[in-house]
């Protein structure tokens, strides 16, 4: 009896996988049929990749006024760039840097590349360096005041959240304000692309977000569900201000938090297809597991707003359910699927090598048989990259499919992590350290929950 | 199941003694027996929905309860379907490719596949017809 509930339950963390996961991506690609674009990435007037889209200028105005946020912590390596990238996007667009207590030429590098453009808002400790959500309400606030100075129409302006080394493609302001015509539409995140894909390990982490989550991301546009990221991420500026409150919380995943709450109010939140945005990837294995680890921990923490969700009157059943199923994910899949997954594969090579149960007779066969059909699924991602990206053949994307092991265990170690830091009540965490980063010695504390 | 495979597999002989039907002989005299267990129904899979329901009608109030049984019901029914195919499936490969090969195969591989697929469409199934209830009334 034990073993047939555990058999059943296994059945459904499975069934739940394919379900979800791959339902998803199977939606999103019909999204992208259904309005007759093609996935790759070399389609479409005016697309181009986030790092090409820096010198490009469109300088037709939008219909709405845009303010980017950037929050910035010693980004004198990349800040030009980003500003710059920013500027060119539209004549309308201002761009609010929040400074949390930099310590290099941030600052003044800024302002020459953003002119008159530029506000920057320079916090000193120990007033700073509180968390990303903190320094992103301070900037928040001053958007509030500009408009309401300028007279604007909150419906009529766009936040947009951007990291330090963020890049937008070509003309991703302009394609993201034509979704907000549809005045349901309270937020809008851009599929990320990884800019530094020059090591297996960031190349797995492109795969991972292009290949797979922006798919399903599009997917999630059926049910306006999608779920807002911490760079690329745009928001109507009444969406924000009808929270009544600063819109990111202390959460360790404010996005995730964010998008709750403007989906709690009624608004849909979509994707697009035709624009992304460009961020860099972790490049070595303790740090991925760290970042991965935080961001567990704040979905995780985030299933406590289930009841909330479940009690809306202003969400659709479907979006109810679908994001249940997402914040279901670490407790549903990842963790339960962890402890299938290893102890199937130990208990077969255990009795592969002392020829007990089934391996009694043609067990390196059998073995063999299902290696082959635990691993062909991610074989269809592969071809799905290898469409997405490129400049990634065929069969190095097969390749890549099938190391994507490393990141799954990558989110075995870090869900498990998180789980214990959550039964420890361990909030405190250290920033995710740019690549242009390592050499600075002292670390950032976010602690969540405090102000 | 054995008599109507009986009935329209032509070549093929299957029959279940009457007080025993949860043994399925194939060929006179019997080339092969299959014996259903527990394991092999659909038994796991309704009660899982039975329980997830249960905890819908009680806890969540959003949906019609009138709307949560026929979820349950045609996602049952679908999870019964796609387990009988396996087992049909599994007598059959048996038959024609004899126990080592036709039994592993269908039985191992294609049959856990296809109670992994049968239980991944049963959900979504479910998941729809709950999506599909009266939308809840709005109070802006």
């Amino acid at each position: 009896m034990i073993g047939q509930a555990f058999g059943g339950f296994g059945l459904v963390v499975v069934g739940f996988g394919i379900l979800y996961c791959f339902g998803l991506i199977a939606a999103g690609i019909l999204e992208f049929r259904r309005s007759h674009r093609s996935i790759s990435d070399e389609v479409g007037e005016g697309y181009a990749y986030p790092e090409e889209a820096t010198a490009s200028t469109t300088l037709e105005t939008p219909s709405y006024e845009i303010y980017a946020l950037v929050a910035a912590l010693d980004e004198a390596a990349v800040i030009e760039g980003t500003v710059r990238g920013l500027l060119a996007q539209a004549p309308n667009l201002r761009v609010i840097l929040v400074d949390d207590a930099s310590s290099d030429a941030t600052i003044a590098l800024a302002r020459r590349a953003g002119g008159d453009r530029i506000t920057v808002v320079a916090r000193t400790l120990p007033n700073a360096r509180l968390g990303k959500g903190q320094a992103l309400n301070v900037g928040f606030a001053h958007v509030a005041h500009d408009v309401r100075e300028r007279r604007l129409d909150p419906d009529h302006v766009l936040v947009c959240v951007m990291d330090a080394d963020g890049r937008l493609s070509a003309g991703a302001v302009h394609t993201v304000a034509a979704l907000f015509d549809d005045e349901r539409v309270g937020g809008a995140q851009l599929p990320v692309r990884i800019l530094n894909r020059g090591s297996l390990l960031t190349t797995m982490q492109d795969f991972e977000f292009w290949g797979v989550s922006a798919l399903a991301q599009v997917g999630r546009m059926r049910t306006a569900t999608v779920s807002l990221g911490g760079n690329g991420q745009f928001a109507r500026l009444s969406a924000l201000l009808g929270l009544g409150r600063p819109p990111w919380s202390s959460s360790l995943t404010e996005d995730l938090d964010l998008t709750i709450s403007l989906l709690l109010n009624g608004w849909r939140l979509t994707s697009s297809m035709d624009a992304s945005v460009g961020q860099q990837a972790v490049g070595a294995l303790r740090p991925l597991v760290r970042q991965r680890t935080r961001w567990y921990q704040g979905h995780m923490a985030c299933g406590r707003r289930l009841p909330e969700i479940w009690a809306s009157r202003q969400m659709s059943h479907a979006a109810v359910l679908e994001l249940s199923l997402y914040l279901a994910i670490p407790w549903l899949l990842v963790l339960p699927w962890s402890l299938f997954f290893n102890l199937g594969l130990l208990t077969m090579v255990s009795n592969l090598l002392t020829g007990a149960g089934v391996y009694a007779s043609g067990g390196a066969a059998r073995a063999l048989g299902w290696l082959v059909v635990s691993f062909a699924p991610s074989l269809s991602l592969g071809v799905l990259y290898a469409r997405r990206n490129r400049s990634v053949g065929l069969l190095r994307a097969l390749v890549l499919s099938q190391l994507l092991l490393i990141i799954t265990y990558v989110g075995y170690v870090a869900a498990w992590g998180a789980l214990r830091r959550i039964l420890r009540h361990q909030n405190q965490w250290e920033k995710t350290q740019r690549l242009a980063d390592l050499g600075h010695p002292e670390p950032v504390v976010i602690e969540a929950g405090r102000g | 199941m054995s008599a109507w495979l009986g009935d329209h597999v032509s070549g093929l002989t299957v029959w279940s003694p009457g007080e025993e039907q949860s043994v399925i002989f194939v060929g006179r005299p019997v080339d092969l027996a299959f014996v259903i267990t527990p394991a092999c129904s659909s038994m796991i899979i309704a009660v899982i929905f039975f329980f997830g329901s249960a905890l819908l009608a009680v806890f969540a109030r959003r949906f019609r309860l009138r709307r949560i049984l026929s979820a349950f019901f045609v996602a049952v029914v679908l999870a019964i379907f796609v387990n009988l195919v396996r087992v049909v499936l599994i007598i059959l490969a048996s038959a024609e490719w004899s126990y080592g090969i036709g039994f592993r195969l269908s039985h191992e591989y294609v049959g856990s596949l296809l109670t992994v697929f049968g239980m991944a469409i049963a959900l979504l199934v479910y998941i729809v017809l709950l999506a599909r209830d009266r939308p809840p009334v709005s109070t802006a």
